[in-house]
C-alpha cells in the first residue's frame, strides 16, 4: 500500500484554500466523471481518485490529518489514540461519526476508515422541495405595485407584487420552499395569482373594455360625457351622428403592464345610444314633428 | 398498455430529491421520452437510465439541464463512434 499525495491528485499546492480544492475537483470531476466517459476503466479509476482526494481535502478535520502525517501515514493510529489519551483528561469525550467510506484506497481506509476517526462518507445533497401557493388579489389591488407579507410554514416573506400581473399567472420567490436536505439549496415557492375581478371593465391583458350608453340626443347631436377610468373621470367628446356600437380608444387608460414602468394599455369604450322609452308628452310631441320630417 | 412499464415522474422526483420541472424539461430537450397518461405524464422504464444518469449529472457536477441536453447528445455521438470504431477495427484485423 504506497502514500497518496492527493494534492497532486487534485493538481494543487499544499497551501490551496478551500475554494481552490473545490474548483479543482469540479474541474477534474467534469472531466473525467464515469457517466461522461463510458466503457473507460482508467477514467473510472482516475475519478475514483479524485473523489477520494476530495474527499479527504475538503473535509478540515481530514485535511488537517492528512497534513500532520503525511508519509508517516502507518503511525498516524498511534499517534492519534495517545494525542486522543492525552485530551480525553481535559475535554471529555469526543466522539465522530464512524461511517463506512465505500469505493476508497486502501490507504484511505488505513488512514481515516473504520479508526473510530472522521471516516464520514460523502453525503449527496438533495434541493429541497418547490411549494406551490395561490394568492387571492382584486384587479385593483394589483393596479399599483404593492408589497404583501406571506406566512409560509410559520415563515413570514415578505414579496413585491409588479402591477399589472395576469388572472392565473405565476411567480417565482427563489429558495421559499422547503429546507435542502444534507445541505443542499432549498427549493422555491410558486405562487399563483387568482385576481377577481368586481370591477365593470372586461380585461384582456393590459386592455380594458368597457360598454358605456350615452343619450340619443347625444348620439344624434353630439357633446361631452364623462366616463370613470381607473385612472379616474376622463372627458370624452362624442361626435355627432355616432352610431350604436361605436368602438372609441383611450391610449394609455388601460391596466398597467406587467414589469414596464409606466406603460399602460387601452381603454376601449363601446358606445350604446340609450334608446329613450318612458317620453313625457312634450318630448313624444316633438318626436312627431321629427317624423313629420321624414327623419 | 402494461403500467409495470411506466414509471410516475412524481414517485422517481421524491426518491431522487429532485423537481418534477426538471424532468419535464429534459422531456422538452429530447433527453427523454415521456410518456403522457391522462394528465400525468409518467417515464418509460427503458428511460430510466437515461435519467439516472442526468441527475448524478446534475446534482454532482453542477450541470443545468441545457448543459445536460448538450451532454446527452455528445454522448450519444460518442456511443456511435465508438461503435463504428469497434466495427472497422474488426473488419480490419480479419483483413490482416
Amino acid at each position: 500500500m504506497d502514500f497518496i499525495d492527493y494534492y497532486k491528485v487534485l493538481g494543487i499546492q499544499k497551501n490551496a484554500s478551500a475554494a481552490d480544492v473545490k474548483k479543482a475537483y469540479r474541474k477534474l470531476a467534469r472531466k473525467y466523471h464515469p457517466d461522461l466517459n463510458p466503457n473507460d476503466p482508467q477514467t473510472e479509476k482516475k475519478f475514483k481518485q479524485i473523489n477520494e482526494a476530495n474527499e479527504v481535502l475538503s473535509d478540515p478535520v481530514k485535511r488537517k490529518k492528512y497534513d500532520q502525517y503525511g508519509k508517516d501515514w502507518q503511525h498516524a493510529e498511534e499517534f492519534e489514540k495517545a494525542r486522543k489519551s492525552a485530551r480525553r483528561g481535559q475535554q471529555g469525550r469526543q466522539t465522530y461519526s464512524g461511517d463506512a467510506t465505500g469505493d476508497f484506497s486502501d490507504f484511505f481506509e488505513a488512514m481515516f476508515g473504520g479508526s473510530g476517526f472522521s471516516g464520514q462518507r460523502r453525503k449527496v445533497k438533495f434541493r429541497g422541495q418547490d411549494y406551490n401557493a395561490e394568492l387571492q388579489l382584486n384587479l385593483m389591488d394589483v393596479y399599483t405595485t404593492q408589497k404583501q407579507t406571506l406566512t409560509v410554514n410559520n415563515k413570514k416573506i415578505r414579496i413585491t407584487i409588479p402591477a399589472g400581473i395576469d388572472d392565473g399567472q405565476t411567480i417565482k420567490i427563489k429558495g421559499h420552499g422547503g429546507p435542502g436536505i444534507e445541505g443542499g439549496p432549498p427549493g422555491d415557492l410558486f405562487i399563483t395569482f387568482s385576481i377577481i375581478n368586481n370591477t365593470t371593465f372586461k380585461r384582456e391583458g393590459p386592455n380594458l373594455f368597457k360598454t358605456i350608453k350615452i343619450p340619443l340626443t347625444t348620439a344624434i347631436l353630439g357633446g361631452d360625457i364623462y366616463v370613470n377610468a381607473l385612472s379616474g373621470k376622463v372627458k370624452l367628446m362624442v361626435k355627432s351622428g355616432t352610431k350604436n356600437g361605436t368602438k372609441v380608444k383611450l391610449k394609455g387608460k388601460g391596466f398597467p403592464k406587467y414589469k414596464k414602468e409606466e406603460e399602460f394599455g387601452d381603454l376601449i369604450l363601446t358606445y350604446e345610444v340609450d334608446v329613450p322609452t318612458n317620453l313625457t308628452s312634450d318630448q313624444k310631441r316633438l318626436f312627431e314633428e321629427l317624423k313629420e320630417t321624414n327623419l | 398498455m402494461n403500467s409495470d412499464k411506466f414509471i410516475s415522474i412524481k414517485t422517481f422526483c421524491k426518491i431522487h430529491g429532485v423537481t418534477e420541472s426538471f424532468v419535464y424539461e429534459l422531456g422538452e430537450f429530447d433527453v427523454l421520452k415521456l410518456h403522457i397518461k391522462g394528465k400525468e405524464a409518467q417515464l418509460p422504464v427503458e428511460e430510466l437510465v437515461v435519467l439516472e444518469r442526468m441527475v448524478r449529472l446534475n446534482k454532482e457536477l453542477d450541470i443545468n439541464p441545457e448543459g445536460l441536453h448538450a451532454v446527452h447528445h455528445l454522448l450519444k455521438k460518442l456511443n456511435e463512434l465508438q461503435e463504428e470504431l469497434f466495427v472497422l477495427k474488426r473488419k480490419l484485423d480479419n483483413n490482416v
